[in-house]
């Protein structure tokens, strides 16, 4: 395990490139054709979501309409939007991977910590750095302003202060320094996007690097991160708290309602799993998400841009995988998230032309069942 | 995950897995640690019987999901890391390195059930189960990654993806 670190390192560089070789021709046999996809999202990084322009708004409904799930996890791999893609997470890996083989090339005389400082730079570069940074501020807004904006019958003073205050408080943390990740170094070649309550006073989201490479798409940095941001304020999060609020029960009714939460899960109270977290944290992050959707409507230029975008937005939602059997039991199935919980949001369904079906669809909100 | 619990071992796996359940994450074993005088005596006895012996690292961040698996085998051992139950790399490791990887990941257990990782607040996002087996008897802890100890794994996990990438050659 502790080879000499010159051996090592001219190792890791041969083994990586065997490594990255073989993934690549395994994972991907339409390479040209990804390479091409890859170059018209690399253009897209300087993206600025709210700009203004015209869509003509007479297109026919989007393939959507006729079941989210099926062609968002079981259609075309990679689709492009006008902000970018989503990549399959083992490419982002693959990609950081490869850059830490070009540093040690480069550099064979390096510690690990200079060489870990070195890969932190070149994956969370300013530009991308700010970018999330926007994206967590843009966020954090409109959540505050989803909390403030309902009713005193929804939500007391007492309990938006709570609400709000904790969402205010979450630190997006990413570097460099490399040191901000001193206890997981493994998560700079990693996809991983995660929030965790530190103390009292400390929660944070913390980005793996590999997720920078692989999901470009502003949307589905909105979704994702708006995802975890939620859990700062997830019923399972809140349990310790003693708070109430009927917001949070109609919500909860709501999901029962349609089937989303069965009693036990209720009873339970997040004890043997966090169900009831991340059921809520994919409604919180929909409600985000189809907002950034709305913002960007304008500059949409074809019903493909809208489906894409809406697609590269829960794309990686479709795998939902676990060795520990109650983190599997902690998130709702993959099609329910898709379909029940982001697809029939009735914005989405307005924005995607779906054929009057958004009317009668039945959709949760604090005030209950719309 | 119960698969790995050996029969012997299944009653108090059982416990220690449900209180893991609860919000926060204290290290538990499984095995019979009253039967050695000391932790660093249990770490010995399974470093000593290293031929009989198996790994298991999980650990899951946000919606991914992490599997390490090191099995002692003749003439080389496996190593596999898997990832969303998909296998990502299946290496073969020389004695040396998988003792070597067993007995980081010792220490690491061996800290968690003498400090028994207790996250204060809120729940844990970024659990980890480490599990040793070897005849007759097995070992095993889980943690969260957001607590002190969670910077010894860190580096446990660190170690075993440098040396993945350095091993083929």
């Amino acid at each position: 395990m502790h080879l000499p670190k010159y051996t090592a390192r001219v190792s890791i560089v041969l083994a990586s490139l065997v490594v990255i070789s073989s993934v690549i021709y395994q994972r991907y046999s339409q390479w040209e054709h990804q390479r091409n996809i890859q170059n018209s999202a690399d253009k897209t990084e300087d993206f600025n979501p709210v700009l203004d322009s015209k869509s003509d708004g007479s297109w026919e409904s989007s393939p959507l309409c006729r079941g989210f799930y099926k062609v968002i996890c079981q259609g075309k791999e990679i689709v492009t939007d006008p902000t970018g893609i989503v990549q399959p997470d083992v490419r982002g890996e693959v990609e950081a991977l490869r850059l830490y083989e070009m540093i040690l090339h480069e550099h064979p005389s390096w510690t690990n910590e200079q060489v870990d400082e070195e890969l932190v730079k070149r994956i969370y570069t300013p530009k991308r750095k700010r970018m999330l940074e926007e994206i967590f501020q843009w966020i954090q807004v409109r959540m505050i302003r989803l909390i403030r904006k309902q009713s005193s019958s929804i939500f007391s003073a007492e309990a938006k202060k709570l609400l709000v205050s904790r969402i205010e408080n979450i630190r997006l943390e990413i570097p460099p320094p490399a040191q901000l990740y001193a206890n997981e170094p493994d998560l700079f070649t990693k996809n991983d996007v995660y929030y965790e309550s530190i103390s009292a006073e400390r929660r944070i989201i913390r980005v793996g690097g590999a997720y920078l490479l692989s999901a470009k798409s502003w949307f589905n940095r909105v979704f994702t991160i708006a995802h975890e941001m939620s859990h700062s304020i997830d019923p399972c999060e809140l349990v310790n708290e003693k708070f109430s609020a009927v917001g949070y029960q109609n919500l909860l009714n709501c999901f029962q309602e349609l089937n989303l939460l069965k009693a036990e899960q209720v009873k339970d109270r997040c004890v043997k799993n966090h169900f009831l977290g991340e059921l809520f944290a994919d409604w919180l992050a929909t409600q985000i998400a189809v907002q950034a959707l709305e913002v960007y409507s304008s500059r949409f230029k074809t019903l493909d841009e809208i489906s894409n975008s809406v697609i590269n937005s829960v794309k990686d939602l479709c795998h939902q995988e676990s060795w520990l059997t109650q983190e599997v039991e902690s998130h709702p199935p993959p099609k329910d998230r898709i379909e029940k919980i982001f697809g029939s949001h009735p914005g989405l369904q307005s924005l995607l032309s779906c054929p009057g079906e958004h009317k009668t669809i039945r959709y949760c909100t604090f005030e209950g069942k719309k | 995950m119960m698969s790995f619990i050996p029969k012997l071992g299944r009653l108090l796996g059982t416990i220690c897995l449900c209180l893991g359940a609860l919000s926060s994450w204290v290290g538990c074993s499984s095995t019979q640690v009253g039967k050695y005088a000391s932790q660093e005596d249990l770490l010995e006895d399974y470093l000593s019987q290293y031929k009989s012996t198996s790994l298991e690292i999980i650990f899951d961040r946000g919606h991914n999901s992490h599997r390490i698996v090191a099995l002692y085998r003749e003439p080389l051992s496996d190593l596999q890391i898997y990832r969303d139950k998909q296998l990502y790399k299946s290496l073969k490791i020389e004695d040396s390195k998988f003792k070597g990887i067993l007995g980081r990941s010792l220490e690491t257990a061996g800290a968690l059930v003498r400090k028994p990782a207790a996250k204060e607040v809120g729940l844990c996002r970024t659990p980890f189960f480490i599990s040793i087996k070897k005849t007759n008897d097995s070992f095993s802890v889980q943690g969260c990654r957001a607590t002190e100890e969670g910077l010894a794994f860190g580096k446990l996990i660190s170690e075993i993806e440098h040396l993945a990438n350095s091993i083929q050659f």
